[in-house]
């Protein structure tokens, strides 16, 4: 694994994304990813987090402030170091489906081949062992349409972490299981991450998973910003927007 | 709107959708950038690939096709120019329009309805699934992965397709029209292969050098063209085809006035 100590792996100075073609009030951000922790951030509306979370990427670009990866600022970064930076950044999302073209296999060697240039044996050789480590009973050689929702999230999961990274972001993973099956993907998630800084939306599905291992949930709503430094502050919290937005979820729930 | 406002726009719609193609297949191509990742085995297995599907699949199609231009057109032609001026000017003739015209104009007219319309559909089906941007995310350029191996393969195809087509049309022509009308086959080839100097040669592998790059890059533009929504899949297929075709046919007319 690309292994980062000490410094955080993403350092946000006051960054506020680009609110697009989106009404939304943006607060600005300051906030740092340690290394081997988990940042989750929630909030009332998910494409705001959505456009907080792909700052934080490094995909978009502040419209204001700075957010530095890895100790580069992500706005002047060249195509060269960007994609150098990329490659070290796992990124799952949950809308974001695997190649259909390619069998299941093929999309997670997909990464290593582009990146890494190593041999199809070698890197087949890496991805069948990562697969059989997330629990895959599949063949993998089925092309993804072939597969049920589940095996598809395994298969995405894998190409997120082939590269072995050590920034891993999930944008809302997992969305089209059923509850049995998030809380499975769950524990397999667990397992992987311990070793990585994590930063995830779409958290609040999981209130398990977030309870035994975010470090630190971020309430992003159109006027504030509250930084929680993990789970249980979370939910103690007396501000009136965040115990509206949980007794939503547990309504919903 | 009057008939000259008419002209006029559809005039300035189609010098900016020259300038868009033209940046687009010169951006796709310039592989020597330093960002750029094009030679590593992820595009080399996506060559391949497309080049079973663009190349090899089309060979059936192509022989097929090239037997019948062969004994319909060919030996047509060898009748003409035997009733007409002697077999004096049969293999120029042969060369000039087998060769030259026929061979890379219909090869181009089967890849474009072959491979032209399924590379955009196949690439406007991904993007609009959503499958494109978790790659990007990934640090896979688009351009690199998608464009570069298709637009490679169609001009590796065009070529070898075009040449293929030719020596099986002239064969097939000339052995039946050998047997039909009594002469001398390997006189007639030997003759021909005389008359191929290095600029029939060289202009061939140019015009087909760029028929597959006109229509790799129109498949690959109109794919990567639509957005969002399913129904812009079928009409930038319906594009690429028929602006596929418009641009092979003007390029051919470019090049016929070039060698005349």
């Amino acid at each position: 694994m690309n292994t980062v100590t000490g410094t955080a792996c993403i350092q946000a100075y006051n960054a506020r994304p680009s609110a697009g073609e989106s009404a939304l009030q943006y607060p600005a951000l300051g906030c740092q990813v340690l290394p081997a922790t988990l940042t989750c951030l929630v909030g009332p509306h998910r494409l705001q987090l959505r456009d907080y979370l792909q700052m934080l990427a490094g995909i978009s670009i502040a419209n204001q402030g700075k957010v530095e990866i890895f100790g580069q600022p992500t706005s002047n970064l060249d195509k060269l170091s960007m994609r150098k930076l990329r490659s070290q950044i796992g990124y799952l999302s949950g809308t974001a489906p695997l190649l259909s073209v390619q069998h299941g296999l093929m999309n997670v060697m997909l990464p290593l081949l582009y990146h890494r240039n190593l041999s199809f044996r070698e890197t087949a050789d890496q991805a069948r062992a990562l697969i059989s480590d997330l629990n895959c009973d599949f063949d993998p050689t089925i092309f993804p349409a072939l597969l049920n929702s589940f095996q598809r999230a395994q298969l995405a999961l894998a190409r997120a972490l082939i590269m072995e990274p050590s920034l891993l972001f999930l944008d809302v993973p997992f969305h089209d299981l059923g509850a049995k099956q998030r809380e499975e993907m769950g524990e397999l998630l667990g397992k992987h991450i311990q070793h990585r800084a994590v930063c995830m939306i779409g958290g609040l599905q999981y209130p398990h998973f977030l309870e035994q291992y975010a470090q630190q949930i971020i309430f992003i709503s159109e006027h504030k910003i509250i930084n929680f430094p993990g789970w249980k502050s979370f939910m103690h919290s007396e501000d009136q927007d965040v115990r509206s937005l949980l007794s939503i979820l547990q309504g919903t729930n | 709107m009057n008939f000259f406002g008419w002209i006029g726009q559809r005039f300035i719609e189609s010098l900016l959708y020259i300038i868009d193609f033209t940046y687009f297949f010169t951006h796709s191509l310039s592989v020597w950038q330093v960002q750029r990742n094009v030679f590593n085995k992820a595009v080399y297995s996506s060559l391949l690939g497309q080049l079973i599907f663009t190349g090899v699949d089309a060979i059936a199609m192509i022989s097929f096709l090239a037997v019948m231009a062969g004994i319909g057109i060919t030996s047509q032609l060898i009748y003409i120019m035997h009733a007409i001026t002697g077999a004096s000017d049969l293999t120029a003739i042969l060369a000039r329009i087998v060769v030259s015209e026929l061979g890379p104009v219909i090869t181009g007219v089967i890849l474009v309805g072959r491979s032209c319309s399924a590379i955009a559909v196949d690439l406007g089906n991904t993007k609009v699934r959503g499958e494109i941007e978790p790659l990007e995310y990934m640090g896979i350029d688009v351009d690199d992965y998608f464009v570069v191996p298709r637009i490679v393969c169609m001009i590796i195809s065009q070529v070898t397709l075009a040449l293929y087509f030719s020596i099986i049309t002239i064969l097939c022509g000339v052995f039946f029209s050998a047997y039909i009308y009594n002469f001398s086959a390997q006189e007639s080839l030997t003759q021909l292969l005389n008359t191929m100097d290095i600029d029939i040669v060289i202009v061939f592998m140019l015009k087909n050098l760029f028929f597959g790059l006109i229509i790799g890059a129109m498949a690959c533009f109109h794919g990567l063209l639509v957005e969002n929504s399913p129904t812009q899949v079928p009409q930038q297929m319906q594009r690429a085809v028929v602006r596929g075709l418009v641009f092979l046919f003007l390029a051919d007319g470019y090049f016929s006035l070039f060698t005349l």
